[in-house]
């Protein structure tokens, strides 16, 4: 297990590697120059500026010079000044993620919550009525232009109805909790704190709901696939036969059997739920990368939108890699393959 | 020897005829993917003929209609400049679609060459090749699409090709699996013994076969081209406006959500013609998987 855990961490480093080499070309194979594209029109008017940055990163170096100062730069945390916050791009996000992992947590949980049931009761009905519904409404789920929808869920519950809060994570009068993990729910417990953690609950209810529509429909869909595939197999059949009740048959003995393709799916759509956090946060309001990547698509922000690029990537192959471990966690078979 | 037996067969039309029936007859029992193609075909109608079934222009602005709901005048409404929605959304349907198409074309391109380069060459050119491929597929494709794009500045060429920059990988590993299948098979030995020259053979003996996997898994991607597009048009970096495009629009018509139907007419546009291609690839994948085939 643990020499497992290791391996799959060395692999980290190649990919580390890679991360940086891709943001690293886009950065270098821009059409406009890279030092106005990264300090701003503004700023490269002024002569001395442009000199100090062409040092700082390099740029009069060949160009595997000109890369490993950018990953030593990275490696310290320098990922540029923001041209639209003009602050330290690392500041920014550090400032900013939290509250998307929050959002992309609590939309996952609800893709999990609504996903395995749904999957599992249309494969049980195959062909049912029920099933077709479902079929038919997670179809709809990963059609679903997200931003749209988003808009509508906010003029309909916000506006209309009055049902939830507005923008941001809090009420405007309440303090975010004292800061531990970031996350404003868990904080909150922490801290003892339960009207933070009702109102940032009530918050996050609306934009998570949202982002999950797409992985509820991926994942009821690989879910309903992969238990089709086991519920016919002799196993199942032998613990009905010993007089197993249908709700334990399919809990007990198929669900364990059925749900490592939708682990790994899980982390998969993780990567795709931080992705689509852009157009949620966005369009709610949320203070998270997401929308920190959108102002800085609008305002030509070149450093800002790079940092998110790296930060995404790598915690999609964290998340990636933790699935990988949890593997190991719920299969007997692939610990045993391990020891 | 009878008459009748000296009567010319018409076989190979009987055969073409009893095809076409058996395609037909495919479709009678998939009637999800009947009503997928037929909804895809009336959109290519309805986007190809703009011009005909729609006779407002798609930019000009009247203030005097502005905001109006659905109508016989207007089926799909007027926006906050008074244009028809529908005009624009037949218009924008363009601009989406051929740029989906544009992105999913060029993405398959690059993917297939490099993926067949990968599959049929040396060891390091291959090893070389598949780690460039696995370090793209690391990033979410509309967060690499979305740096790509602000860096060459916001337009709907520089959107298809920030998208399709980031959407090659998948089609270079199908490829080299695929490639890598096909090339241990007798034929391709028969080429190689017959003196071929290396680049023909991939090219024009072993591509060939590969081709077909590659076109349906092309075809089915479309719809989630069309999704990825949209969302980089509604974030203002592929089409921009007032050019008509479905994500553009939908962003438009976000300032005006109590008149839903200036967003909610291109947004439905793309849901429908996304779920056509969706449920396509469902079908496609259905009867390829043969233990979901045999129970069905």
């Amino acid at each position: 297990m643990w020499t497992f855990a290791l391996r799959r961490l060395l692999l980290l480093i190649p990919t580390l590697i890679g991360i940086t080499l891709v943001t690293f070309a886009v950065t270098r194979s821009i059409p406009t120059d890279p030092v106005i594209a990264t300090i701003g029109e503004q700023a490269a008017e002024h002569p001395e500026i442009v000199a100090v940055y062409r040092k700082t990163w390099g740029l009069d170096e060949p160009l595997p010079i000109q890369y490993l100062t950018y990953v030593r730069r990275l490696f310290i945390g320098d990922m540029g000044l923001s041209i639209f916050t003009h602050r330290p791009v690392v500041q920014d996000l550090a400032d900013y993620l939290p509250a998307t992992i929050e959002l992309a947590t609590v939309a996952i949980l609800i893709s999990i919550l609504f996903s395995l049931p749904l999957g599992i009761i249309a494969a049980r009905l195959r062909g049912g009525l029920l099933d077709i519904a479902i079929r038919a409404v997670t179809t709809i789920g990963v059609s679903m232009p997200i931003f749209w929808l988003a808009l509508a869920a906010i003029n309909v519950f916000y506006f209309h109805l009055r049902i939830v809060p507005g923008q941001g994570r809090l009420d405007s009068g309440l303090a975010p909790p004292p800061s531990v993990t970031g996350l404003y729910v868990i904080d909150g417990l922490l801290a003892g704190d339960l009207t933070v953690v009702a109102n940032a609950l009530s918050h996050i209810v609306l934009p998570a709901l949202v982002l999950a529509t797409w992985s509820i429909g991926l994942l009821t869909r690989i879910m309903r696939t992969s238990m089709l595939a086991v519920l016919h197999q002799d196993f199942l059949r032998t613990v009905r036969s010993k007089g197993g009740r249908e709700f334990y048959v399919l809990t007990r003995h198929a669900l364990g059997n059925a749900i490592l393709p939708v682990v790994t799916v899980m982390g998969l759509a993780f990567g795709d739920l931080l992705a689509g956090s852009v157009m949620t946060e966005t369009i709610f309001g949320w203070p998270g990368i997401g929308r920190y990547a959108y102002s800085a698509a609008a305002h030509a922000d070149f450093p800002a939108i790079m940092g998110v690029t790296i930060v995404v990537a790598l915690v999609y192959t964290i998340v990636n890699l933790a699935v990988d471990l949890f593997y190991a966690v719920i299969d007997p078979r692939i610990r045993a393959a391990m020891a | 020897m009878s008459a009748a037996d000296m009567r010319p067969v018409p076989e190979p039309r009987t055969a073409l005829s009893r095809r076409i029936a058996g395609k037909l007859a495919v479709l009678r029992e998939h009637p999800a993917m009947a009503a997928s193609l037929m909804i895809i075909l009336a959109w290519c109608i309805l986007i190809a003929g703009a011009g005909i079934f729609a006779f407002a222009d798609p930019l000009r602005p009247d203030i005097m209609v502005r905001l109006k709901p659905p109508s016989l005048a207007h089926p799909f409404g007027t926006d906050q400049l008074g244009r028809d929605v529908f005009t624009r959304v037949l218009y924008g349907g363009r601009s989406t679609l051929v740029g989906a198409i544009a992105v999913v074309s060029a993405g398959a391109f690059i993917g297939t060459l490099l993926g067949a380069v990968a599959g049929f060459s040396r060891r390091w050119v291959d090893e070389l090749i598949m780690r460039i491929t696995d370090m793209v597929l690391s990033f979410p494709i509309i967060i690499l699409a979305m740096a790509i794009a602000a860096a060459l500045g916001a337009s709907l060429a520089h959107g298809v090709i920030a998208l399709a920059a980031a959407w090659w990988p998948q089609y270079a590993r199908v490829t080299r699996g695929l490639v890598l299948e096909l090339k241990s098979l007798d034929y391709v030995a028969a080429a190689h013994a017959a003196g071929r020259h290396p680049a023909g053979v991939l090219l024009w003996v072993i591509l060939p076969n590969a081709l077909p996997t590659l076109l349906v898994m092309a075809a089915v991607d479309i719809g989630r081209a069309i999704l990825n597009f949209a969302m980089l048009s509604f974030l203002g970096l592929g089409a921009r406006p007032p050019a008509p495009e479905w994500g553009a629009m939908v962003a438009e018509g976000a300032q005006v959500m109590d008149q839903w139907w200036v967003a909610t007419c291109p947004a439905l546009s793309v849901l429908t013609l996304v779920m056509a291609f969706n449920m396509i690839g469902d079908s496609i994948r259905d009867r390829m998987d043969p233990w979901l085939r045999q129970r069905r």
